[in-house]
């Protein structure tokens, strides 16, 4: 076996024909030098993008998933939101086949992210949320089930279903049925 | 919730024991290319433990009942197949037989449970499902 350099960017650019690739605990800030560097022996090739404790401006984190033309399913973690440093780029083609998202504990910052990529150019057919310990909380799924909505032929929802007011549900069918007293 | 999904085929939503959020989001189903809603469960000992608390399932019962009847009125043309998968059941899945599991709807659709460790099926309301 031939020893591969040590720099992260090339030991990535000697792997070709990866299908998979799980980035985990990392932050990327100039993504345009670094796509190259790293991703580009295995552009064609990548259908499955794997983004966990992950921290990057959100232009960034668009260029990088458009770099990849044949991604058929994007996963997401827990996401760090770095401030844009330029203009968020156009997407040169919608984003299509499955987007699973494992929501992390409540934060403002992955609001903002989950809303600013409900406004990508979606056509995604498969969306799951979870699997997840953490209850799944009424305002981050409310805002995720705004994804893809023309398009989504599958959907996932695996985790614990929190039983909130602010579903605008009845607490049962009953409630449905009985009339307030008051 | 989900009314805007007017593609939907596949709905899965995973249920320790069903609550109100359950009848929520199937009371707002609007899609008529619906085929099957699948409740992956929690942790189970065996089956038997899923019988002693099966009605609790009855608002489910009816709300299934009534998405048939809603879906219909708006040119529904396939059988809906709802299937319970026991993802986490103990070695022995039990011999229970299922029968009174969602009565009313098993009158208009397929109910299916699978136990997804051992690869059984455990119940089918109409033919025999093969797993992969």
């Amino acid at each position: 076996m031939r020893d591969l350099p040590k720099e992260p960017g090339e030991f990535l650019s000697a792997l070709h024909n990866i299908h998979s690739l799980e980035l985990v605990n990392i932050r990327i800030e100039h993504l345009s030098r670094e796509l190259e560097t790293c991703f580009s022996a295995f552009r064609g090739t990548l259908t499955t993008l794997t983004l966990g404790l992950f921290t990057t401006s959100f232009s960034a984190f668009v260029s990088l998933i458009d770099y990849f033309p044949n991604i058929t399913a994007l996963q997401l973690g827990a996401f760090g939101l770095a401030p844009d440093e330029g203009p968020v780029p156009s997407l040169s083609r919608p984003l299509r086949g499955k987007i699973s998202i494992r929501p992390p504990l409540p934060n403002s910052c992955y609001l903002i992210f989950i809303d600013r990529l409900a406004r990508l150019d979606q056509e995604y057919e498969e969306l799951v949320i979870g699997p997840t310990s953490i209850p799944l909380r009424t305002e981050l799924f409310n805002r995720i089930l705004q994804f893809s909505t023309g398009t989504v032929k599958y959907l996932r929802l695996l985790g614990k279903l929190e039983r909130e007011h602010s579903l605008h549900a009845p607490s049962s069918l009953h409630d449905l049925r009985q009339p307030s007293k008051s | 919730m989900i009314s805007h999904f007017r593609q939907l085929r596949e709905f899965q939503l995973m249920a320790t024991w069903p609550n109100s959020t359950h009848e929520v989001l199937l009371s707002s189903i609007t899609s008529t290319e619906l085929r099957k809603i699948i409740f992956p469960m929690g942790y189970m000992y065996n089956s038997w433990i899923f019988a002693a608390r099966i009605r609790e399932w009855a608002v489910i019962d009816k709300q299934l009942c009534e998405l048939v009847a809603r879906l219909g009125r708006t040119g529904y043309r396939h059988t809906l197949e709802v299937e319970v998968q026991f993802t986490e059941v103990d070695h022995d899945p039990g011999k229970y037989e299922f029968t009174e599991f969602l009565p009313e709807f098993r009158e208009r659709g397929v109910v299916t449970i699978i136990d997804t460790v051992h690869d059984l099926v455990l119940h089918s309301s109409t033919v025999r499902v093969e797993l992969h």
